[in-house]
């Protein structure tokens, strides 16, 4: 059979090239709206599919399990614990950090869903599944995603 | 190999702009089709998507409209082609004995990205792509330059295939997005694009969704009493280079229809079928097709067209929806012919319905200068 291995081709040559298409995404803005007017004031606004029950944190349009729409919100609890995470060490295209960073899916209580967010204040080594944490409120609220700065270890 | 019926479908308005997400058309889309005709999403068992990542600006589209699409917890997959690429795939699903029921769910907003850029991604970055002039119209307008050419017609004619298409748009509800009442000479004098492509001989890229569903027989018959049987398909692909093809006629829509039609016992199309409804993304594509699909002899399609058969109340009326010249969201434009068809076999085509229409032929393409081409032949309820 090694007579069927590709041989490779003795000249080869590499062309630059890149791909930029522009976009303009539209997207539904009402949930969002909601969600952040509760940041504003800090309020963890979720919405409730009125068909399996489950409530989402941050809010969305519609319940895909059950593919109906969902129209009622529900405020839901600051605090919140820690689901999973991981610890970063090095960015996308591979420079090291300085100090590694963890990021975090969070849920809210009495949320069924979960929110992607920074953990600030706590080595990576220390950081448990399960564990509670809270909200690091930027110091003025403007009704923007940033409101929630990250999530600090309850102590 | 079961039987396969369209037994449901839905479509959007095909408009410049949906002032919705993409996951909001798709959503409000399939739903109104799984509750117009009566269909549990339970009972299917398999989702086939049709867009294209290049459309959608995201990896892997598809991720993104499972939800909204009714997909979660199924079997699910997407195509990149068109949405009749989408349709073959879930007909072979269903045929295969595999799945009784299955979806198929084609979508793009036109409005949300630069189409000649994605689509000139298509290109060969070697030898294609070294002075920035050659895209999609730009092949196309290749096309129809040597299609002219060969058969020495005067450029006045893709006009004529507009304003048929326009002029049926205008009874289309679902594809009004072109100015209303345009005259031959209104299309004829559009903006140029690339000779001897104009604006109104070309394309508009909008928004829209489409969706079908299929089922087996033994299910077609418990839905809907109007089940429309998919009795042929036929797929080909040419050459990529456009320099190793010849571009004064369309062989692989010719390749594809002969396919069709021996698969549904099709011997003469234009008496066998009814009603036809191609995707000519560009007014000599139309002309070129007539000839493909066995309707004229090979350089006399200009001849059916002005003698009037292809009109809606003609003998073999062509694009009665208004085709893609009237309204085109990338991806969806195959789909959305073989729905129209189905729509004409039901009786439900509403202001466009061409008379005692029982078997129709759908075609979707895609590819530069319509590389690759698919032809499916569709039947009404007794089959």
């Amino acid at each position: 059979m090694t007579e069927n291995i590709k041989k490779e081709k003795k000249i080869t040559r590499d062309m630059p090239g890149a791909w930029n298409v522009k976009y303009r995404w539209q997207f539904e803005s009402d949930m969002l709206k909601k969600y952040l007017q509760g940041l504003k004031e800090k309020k963890i606004i979720g919405s409730k599919c009125s068909s399996c029950g489950r409530v989402f944190a941050p809010p969305v349009p519609r319940c895909g399990k059950c593919l109906e729409e969902i129209e009622e919100l529900v405020e839901v609890k600051p605090q919140a614990k820690v689901i999973m995470y991981t610890a970063i060490f090095n960015t996308i295209t591979g420079q090291p950090l300085p100090e590694p960073k963890i990021t975090g899916m969070i849920q809210f209580n009495g949320a069924d869903s979960w929110l992607l967010a920074p953990i600030v204040g706590i080595k990576p080594e220390n950081v448990k599944v399960g564990m509670p944490v809270r909200v690091f409120w930027a110091p003025e609220t403007q009704g923007s995603l940033t409101d929630i700065q990250h999530f600090e270890p309850v102590t | 190999m079961e039987k396969v019926a369209i037994v449901g479908y839905g479509m959007s308005p095909q408009a410049d702009i949906i002032k919705d997400s993409r996951e909001g058309m798709i959503f409000s889309t399939v739903k109104q089709t799984l509750e117009a005709h009566d269909i549990k999403r339970d009972d299917i068992s398999t989702w086939v998507m049709c867009s294209n990542d290049f459309y959608d600006g995201r990896t892997i589209s598809n991720v993104f409209t499972v939800d909204p699409s009714g997909a979660y917890g199924k079997d699910e997959t997407k195509v990149e082609q068109d949405g009749m690429h989408a349709l073959l795939y879930a007909w072979m699903r269903v045929a295969s004995g595999n799945h009784e029921m299955a979806i198929v769910v084609a979508h793009s907003k036109g409005s949300e990205f630069e189409p000649h850029v994605a689509l000139s991604a298509q290109l060969d970055p070697t030898y294609d792509r070294q002075f920035g002039f050659l895209n999609d119209i730009a092949a196309a307008a290749l096309q129809a330059r040597a299609y002219l050419a060969k058969n020495k017609l005067d450029e006045d004619v893709l006009a004529e295939v507009a304003f048929k298409n326009l002029s049926n748009a205008e009874k289309n509800p679902l594809a009004s997005v072109r100015k209303k009442g345009l005259s031959v000479k209104d299309i004829a004098q559009s903006p140029e694009l690339f000779s001897p492509l104009r604006e109104m001989t070309s394309y508009p890229a909008t928004d829209g969704c489409c969706v079908a569903v299929l089922a087996n027989e033994k299910k077609a018959r418990k839905i809907t009493k109007k089940p429309v049987w998919i009795t042929g398909f036929g797929h080909c692909q040419e050459a990529y280079y456009l320099g190793e093809r010849d571009l004064t006629r369309i062989r692989s829509a010719k390749d594809a229809a002969r396919r069709a039609y021996k698969m549904a016992g099709i011997k003469d199309p234009a008496k066998d079928i009814d009603v036809f409804e191609v995707s000519e993304h560009f007014a000599h594509q139309e002309l070129m097709l007539y000839e493909a699909l066995g309707l004229s002899e090979p350089g006399k399609a200009a001849k059916l067209l002005n003698k009037g058969k292809t009109e809606l109340k003609g003998a073999i009326p062509v694009n009665p929806s208004g085709g893609a010249l009237a309204a085109c969201a990338l991806g969806t434009v195959g789909l959305v012919r073989a729905v129209e068809c189905a729509m004409q076999i039901r009786g439900e085509a509403g202001k466009h319905q061409v008379k005692k229409a029982k078997t129709a032929l759908a075609h979707g393409q895609c590819g530069m200068a319509a590389q690759n081409n698919i032809v499916a032949i569709l039947k009404g309820f007794r089959l």
